[in-house]
């Protein structure tokens, strides 16, 4: 699982990297760096830093 | 004695000379449209030296643009610091004020995302959109900012002298560790001056390939119009909310304010930065004490850089 914390006030979560992904990407477009956003990954039941990154390229 | 840049053909803007200041530079069409358009505009690969991994930067820079000509809906990038796999460093802007964020700067690092914006209440130009309007009035302005990604308390914009730092920086800090999150300085593989023009992107080419990936899929955030530079860039905090630090940039005495950082940039009694960038009669140069390859001009269809004479480049007084 992964979810993002996004403008420091929603929590959205997904079942993939790739699904968050295109969520930011429909949400915000090529202008995403324009939000405050904190990616985690849920690694053995608790959320963490991801294990891999994740770029919007 | 350096000059700004902006743009295209490679002949002299046309300058309202009051005096003499430094060079800039403008690349391309005034218009900023949304198409790749005949633009122009310069790219410097860190092929030699690398950022050092601090938790933040900082960068000073002189700009003349108009409000009029920024596109709707769209943050003009004016610098992009990034890596090709966009996992570190990040972009400051120009909007026009209708999105969140009309002057700001971010920092990515792969899983966190900070930006800081302009619109301290009762500074000078306010809020978002009145801050992009002020500064954009066809005058020379210096914008100052640094963004630390591991202490929310040192992350400042100040323009023209003036604090405007608004209550907007949004992410929460981070551990500044080397293997853990932070923001990647020494993964920034370019330098881009403005954004590249839309067509310049290139998702093939990998650290490797020094020249590559000016990447920018969005047309409308290139900033063809705005005449630029110098530029000063540090990987380190300096402390702009010092009124003696800023005197080495600004200096509200002199003509625009504009303190001359010679070839170096220390000739205004600043420290030397990683990256100092500015514009001679015919080229942008590097003066900084990272060893860069020589910035190099991106462009598409006719567009090309053109120079601003010191005659109506920063302290000159120059308008648009």
């Amino acid at each position: 699982m992964w979810r993002i914390h996004w403008d420091n006030t929603t929590y959205h979560t997904f079942d993939t990297q790739a699904e968050l992904i295109t969520w930011v990407k429909d949400t915000a477009g090529e202008q995403w760096y324009t939000h405050g956003f904190k990616i985690e990954e849920q690694i053995d039941g608790e959320w963490t830093t991801p294990s891999v990154p994740t770029s919007f390229k | 004695m350096p000059l700004g840049f902006a743009k295209s053909t490679f002949t002299y803007a046309a300058a309202a000379a009051t005096g003499s200041g430094a060079r800039a530079f403008f690349g391309g069409t005034r218009a900023n449209d949304g198409t790749p358009g005949n633009v122009a505009t310069y790219r410097v690969a860190m092929k030699n030296d690398r950022f050092a991994n601090n938790t933040g930067i900082t960068f000073i820079y002189w700009i003349r643009y108009k409000f009029s000509e920024l596109s709707s809906n769209n943050q003009h990038r004016v610098l992009t610091y990034r890596d090709f796999a966009d996992l570190g460093g990040g972009q400051t802007w120009i909007g026009n004020g209708t999105n969140p964020f009309a002057i700001g700067a971010n920092i990515y690092n792969g899983s966190e995302n900070i930006v800081m914006s302009i619109g301290k209440a009762g500074s000078t130009y306010g809020n978002n959109l009145t801050a992009a309007q002020g500064v954009g009035d066809g005058s020379w302005h210096c914008v100052m900012m640094r963004l630390d990604m591991a202490d929310a308390s040192k992350r400042h914009i100040y323009i023209d002298g003036e604090d405007h730092t608004a209550g907007q920086t949004a992410g929460a800090s981070v551990p500044s560790t080397t293997s853990g999150n932070n923001p990647k300085l020494n993964n920034i593989d370019f330098i881009g001056i403005k954004a590249a023009p839309g067509n310049d992107k290139d998702d093939t080419r990998g650290s490797g390939d020094v020249d590559g990936g000016g990447y920018t899929g969005n047309n409308s955030q290139q900033f063809p119009s705005a005449d630029l530079g110098p530029v000063w860039f540090y990987d380190t905090d300096v402390d702009i909310t010092s009124s003696s630090v800023r005197a080495k940039y600004y200096n509200a005495s002199n003509t625009d304010g504009y303190v001359d950082g010679g070839t170096d940039g220390t000739d205004g009694g600043a420290s030397q930065p990683e990256l100092y960038l500015y514009h001679n009669a015919s080229t942008l140069l590097n003066g900084g004490s990272l060893s860069t390859r020589a910035p190099f001009v991106v462009a598409n269809g006719s567009g090309a850089i053109s120079i601003v004479a010191d005659t109506d480049g920063p302290g000159s007084g120059g308008t648009r």
